[in-house]
């Protein structure tokens, strides 16, 4: 029963994201029930078609920069001047809002630099060897180029219009000049700026995506970028068309250096380091919370991230336990630990006080308010990353402004009201008794015996969980309970699935993400072999589309 | 959803790229000087109906007698000419659909929505261009931008009730949110000191050809995508094309022709959050700002403000404790916030709170007059030739009716309006007042938007 209360919570929390209008509410005493549609287990396996629909996705910033990297070896990160990417359900994928003139201005003005360094680069691009005539070398790129920008070879139409183009202004200029034009158009192409996945048959259908179409989930899934030239191959010659040829992809993938980019990619998204990026609370936080502190603080998760993936065995128990991580200088003075020689390196931090990413000072500092802790915002962190609980927001009566600094408290018991007052107490004991647990990690991620006057209390409490309730002592206790959760395995699997396809598991999606968790308990719960099951899954290698209409 | 600062830093950037950028170089007080100045038209817009009782001004011998709605404007209420009883006759009698989308589809187009989801009701799109549009592509030629639409929190992150410009039958352009990037667009290739006639040069003019001949590539992959995408993945290329559309335009369009001494780009001071509930006045104000400057430095004539959406369900916590909630969800969730509230208009705490929101609107409408007025032009001031026209999707928000629904116009074109009364035309169709606005810019058509609703012409009265 529990634990369909939190899918129906986790549906809710789809539903407020897109805007629905229903009820919410957190069960307990006093509280509405959440009313959600979809009624029990069994009625969600009757509908279960294996897949759910994947709405048109737009590149995000990261994948255009990574993009670019790999086709013209532009490091320069172009797309850190686009508007900014859409999140669902906690990942960035572009999927809902169409696009504004300003932003498709900026993709304007992002292919015409690249284009003209491409220009002066054209030996390497778009070689056209002493006597060879120009429109055959042309034709070449136009081929080659193509494949790679768009992720799947030209049709005739795209070829003879991109020809056109280049012959024009190849007639006004020279061969140089009218290449340059051919990438400036398919650098703002559809094709190029979109994951299209075309609907055909009838409606209501599901079907198999092409091998050029898994080519780019895939891509854009491990490595956060475009396809090479070998995974097109793998498409164009069928080895796609089957989940072992998809496994045999996806595990070259992973071991390319750009699968560091796609965990990394991961891990920023899920555990909200973007957050930390534009957090303004530096004033608050004294000198000692510089920009360079704050960029170190995301680097180190990344790191370990990373480095928790690649080593292998049980990511799961590496993410939540660990008591060594990655740091430098500036971060060395927060964890009390003495600076490395030069740059980044893997420590040990200080016995008893560290619990893996749970407590990396990044987290703990996207997760205070200017000045002071937040039981809350760390709290429902637990319950909405590690639990996949969703809590609703306050009702629109309530006043949010958290309680006045008083010396004379501490942070636990100013918040005391949240348990005494019924209205709060239903959304309040899902987070805040989680969040004292954190009470040892200042506003900037520090370990601390005391807060003012007192030593800290940080005994906690897990509840509402299949199988990690009860109190505990501090973050490092909590890590362990977390790590040893079957809940807690299973919520780390779907966020995953739902960085894979960019949108919140639905009622389709359920064998898929069941398949997935089982996989990757079977391999000892390393990363690298849920990525390569989710890969495999029926969700991420078919295409559904619900509703159709006739072509206008 | 945090801004960042990219948007200045792009500007500063593209100054470095002049190469490749068309110079823009505006004409300065000499020109002015020897021109009338040039009639421009701002639609400012706000969603959820109004509370009439608390709308509706009096005449009396004075002139008008402004409701508590319109108290913000007191000072400028000779500027202010009030129109009553306007309904969306369209959506009434023709519509499909007629909740906030149908109002929002129909306001600026005259047309009645098209439902785009059998499945969703709320999901609909317009079916014909919109008026702002229309008069872009007539006198906005010779502008750098034929128009300017701007956002405050507009969309949410859904392709239906978003946009109120339309190119076309089901052809939206997206309004931007981020006033960084309207900055970015206005000022691109912007030369402050730059003199007349050094605009054009031949590489300027190969590059134009360049860039419309990529474009126009662009614009066929836009469309033979769109055709094989499912329905409800369409609009994102449709609203694409608008786009390219609307660069097109600017490429070729002329370089302005009178431009104020107070043209000078704002200063937009520290990055704001775009999605933070309770950045909403910031963002208000950084927007109303650059739209005036966009206007001074005449680098378009015609801008749409828009307010959130229709249904929008933002929290006014900065009107009072009694707004307050959590700001994180508050654009996600049309059960709460503004648009639950109207839909409790019958309740008085929630009725006060509507009149409390909508004279917050009026406040901002007041600054944006205000700010126009302190831009000296031709003798008088920039709102003297700007003319503003407040409206709503809807009459009343709680019973989604689209009767009596609220229209403000504030400022002027060249005196032509007769300002400082309350006009009231029971029951006319809206598209009267769409007409009455192509007649003021100029352009005299019989009909806008649904022939049928266009019987009358012009709304008699408003000019001299």
């Amino acid at each position: 029963m529990r634990s369909r209360d939190r899918a129906a919570r986790l549906a809710l929390g789809l539903a407020l994201v897109v805007g629905l209008d229903i009820g919410v509410g957190c069960g307990g005493a006093g509280a509405e029930q959440p009313n959600v549609s979809g009624g029990d287990r069994k009625a969600k396996d009757a509908v279960d078609v294996g897949v759910a629909p994947v709405p048109l996705r737009r590149l995000t910033r990261e994948e255009y920069n990574n993009t670019v990297r790999d086709l013209l070896a532009d490091t320069t990160r172009p797309a850190d001047a686009f508007p900014p990417d859409e999140a669902v359900g906690g990942f960035e994928s572009n999927n809902l809002a169409p696009v504004t003139p300003a932003t498709v201005e900026r993709y304007m003005d992002a292919a015409e630099v690249l284009a003209a360094k491409a220009n002066k680069r054209l030996d390497a691009l778009a070689p056209c060897a002493e006597g060879r005539p120009h429109d055959i070398c042309a034709g070449e790129f136009v081929d080659t180029f193509g494949r790679l920008a768009f992720r799947r070879p030209l049709d005739e139409g795209e070829r003879s219009a991109l020809m056109a183009l280049y012959a024009d202004k190849a007639a006004r200029s020279n061969y140089a000049g009218g290449i340059q034009l051919a990438i400036e158009a398919m650098l703002q192409s559809p094709q190029f700026l979109y994951r299209v996945e075309p609907a055909e048959g009838p409606s209501s259908s599901t079907r198999a995506l092409s091998g050029y179409e898994l080519a780019t989930r895939l891509s854009f899934f491990v490595w956060a970028s475009t396809p090479d030239s070998q995974l097109l191959d793998d498409a164009a010659a069928g080895r796609l068309s089957a989940p072992d040829g998809v496994e045999r992809a996806a595990r070259r993938m992973l071991k390319d250096p750009r699968a560091v980019d796609g965990i990394k990619s991961f891990h920023r998204q899920w555990l909200g380091l973007a957050q930390l990026e534009t957090a303004s609370k530096d004033v608050a936080l004294g000198p000692a919370f510089t920009p360079e502190l704050k960029s170190a603080m995301v680097e180190e998760t990344l790191r370990f991230t990373a480095h928790a993936v690649l080593a292998g065995g049980d990511t799961v128990e590496t993410l939540l336990t660990s008591s060594a991580s990655f740091v430098n200088a500036p971060l060395a003075k927060v964890y009390g630990v003495p600076p490395p020689a030069e740059g980044f390196a893997m420590v040990d931090l200080p016995p008893g006080q560290r619990s893996g990413v749970l407590t990396h000072a990044s987290v703990m500092t996207v997760l205070t308010h200017a000045d002071e802790t937040s039981p809350i915002l760390r709290g429902r962190f637990v319950r909405e990353k590690f639990l996949c609980q969703v809590i609703p927001p306050p009702p629109p009566s309530v006043n949010t402004t958290p309680p006045k600094i008083d010396p004379a408290l501490t942070t636990k018991q100013r918040f005391a009201q949240h348990r005494t007052d019924p209205s709060c107490a239903a959304c309040h004991q899902m987070m805040d008794p989680i969040g004292f647990g954190f009470e040892h990690y200042d506003a900037i991620g520090s370990f601390r015996a005391v807060e003012g006057a007192f030593p800290i209390d940080a005994v906690g409490e897990l509840s509402s969980t299949d199988d990690a309730d009860g109190p505990f002592d501090g973050a490092v206790e909590l890590g362990v309970r977390l790590a040893a959760s079957e809940e807690v395995r299973r919520c780390i699997a779907k966020q995953w699935f739902r960085f894979a396809l960019g949108r919140s598991e639905r009622d389709g999606d359920a064998t898929s993400v069941a398949a997935a968790y089982r996989a990757f308990a079977r391999e000892g719960f390393d990363v690298r072999e849920l990525v390569v099951a989710i890969a495999k899954s029926h969700a991420f290698r078919h295409a559904r589309f619900e509703e159709e209409g006739s072509a206008q | 959803m945090s801004d960042g600062r990219w948007g200045r830093r792009l500007f500063l950037r593209s100054l470095g790229l002049g190469a490749s950028m068309l110079p823009f170089v505006p004409l300065l007080e000499a020109h002015a000087a020897t021109s009338a100045p040039p009639r421009r038209l701002v639609f400012f817009f706000s969603s959820n109906g109004t509370i009439r009782e608390s709308w509706l001004p009096t005449m009396d011998s004075s002139g008008l007698v402004l409701s508590p709605i319109l108290s913000p404007l007191e000072k400028l209420k000779s500027k202010l000419l009030v129109v009553d009883g306007l309904n969306h006759t369209v959506v009434m009698e023709k519509g499909e659909r007629i909740g906030h989308s149908a109002g929002m589809n129909t306001a600026l187009t005259g047309r009645k929505a098209k439902s785009i989801d059998p499945k969703d009701p709320l999901k609909s799109l317009a079916t014909g261009i919109s008026v702002d549009q229309y008069l872009a592509q007539r006198i906005g030629k010779d502008t750098k931008l034929p128009s300017l639409e701007c956002g405050v929190q507009a969309p949410l992150f859904t392709s239906d009730n978003v946009a109120l410009s339309y190119l076309g039958p089901l052809r939206p352009i997206m309004p931007e949110n981020s006033p960084y990037a309207i900055y970015d667009r206005i000022f691109r290739g912007f030369d402050p000191s730059g003199a007349p006639g050094s605009a054009q040069s031949a590489g300027a003019a190969e590059r134009l050809l360049d860039r419309r001949s990529v474009l126009s590539s662009v614009s066929r992959d836009l469309d033979a995508v769109r055709r094989r995408l499912p329905q409800s993945d369409r609009i994102k290329m449709e609203a694409h094309l608008s786009a390219v559309d609307a660069i097109e335009h600017s490429l070729s369009t002329g370089v302005g022709s009178a431009v104020a001494r107070s043209c000078k780009q704002p200063d937009l001071g520290v990055p704001l959050e775009l999605w933070k509930n309770d950045n909403i006045p910031a963002l208000a104000k950084l927007q109303m700002d650059l739209m005036v400057m966009a206007l001074a430095c005449d680098l378009t004539r015609i801008g749409t403000i828009q307010f959130g959406r229709a249904g929008a369900a933002h929290r006014f916590n900065w009107l009072g404790p009694e707004f307050a909630s959590d700001p994180a969800l508050a654009v996600t969730d049309a059960a709460k916030g503004f648009h639950a509230l109207a839909h409790k208009e019958a309740d008085p705490t929630s009725r006060a709170k509507l009149v409390k929101i909508n004279t917050w609107y009026a406040e901002q409408l007041a600054y944006f007059m205000g700010k126009l007025a302190s831009v000296p032009e031709a003798g008088g001031s920039m709102l003297d030739n700007t003319l503003v026209v407040w409206f709503n999707e809807l009459g009343t928000g709680g019973t989604h009716s689209h009767e009596q629904t609220p229209w403000v116009l504030a400022g002027n074109v060249g005196g032509r309006f007769k300002t400082g009364q309350l006009a009231s035309f029971p029951n006319q169709p809206h598209n009267r007042m769409l007409l009455t606005l192509c007649h003021a810019m100029g352009v005299d058509d019989d009909v806008f938007g649904d022939p049928d609703y266009c019987g009358k012409g012009p709304l008699t009265g408003l000019t001299t």
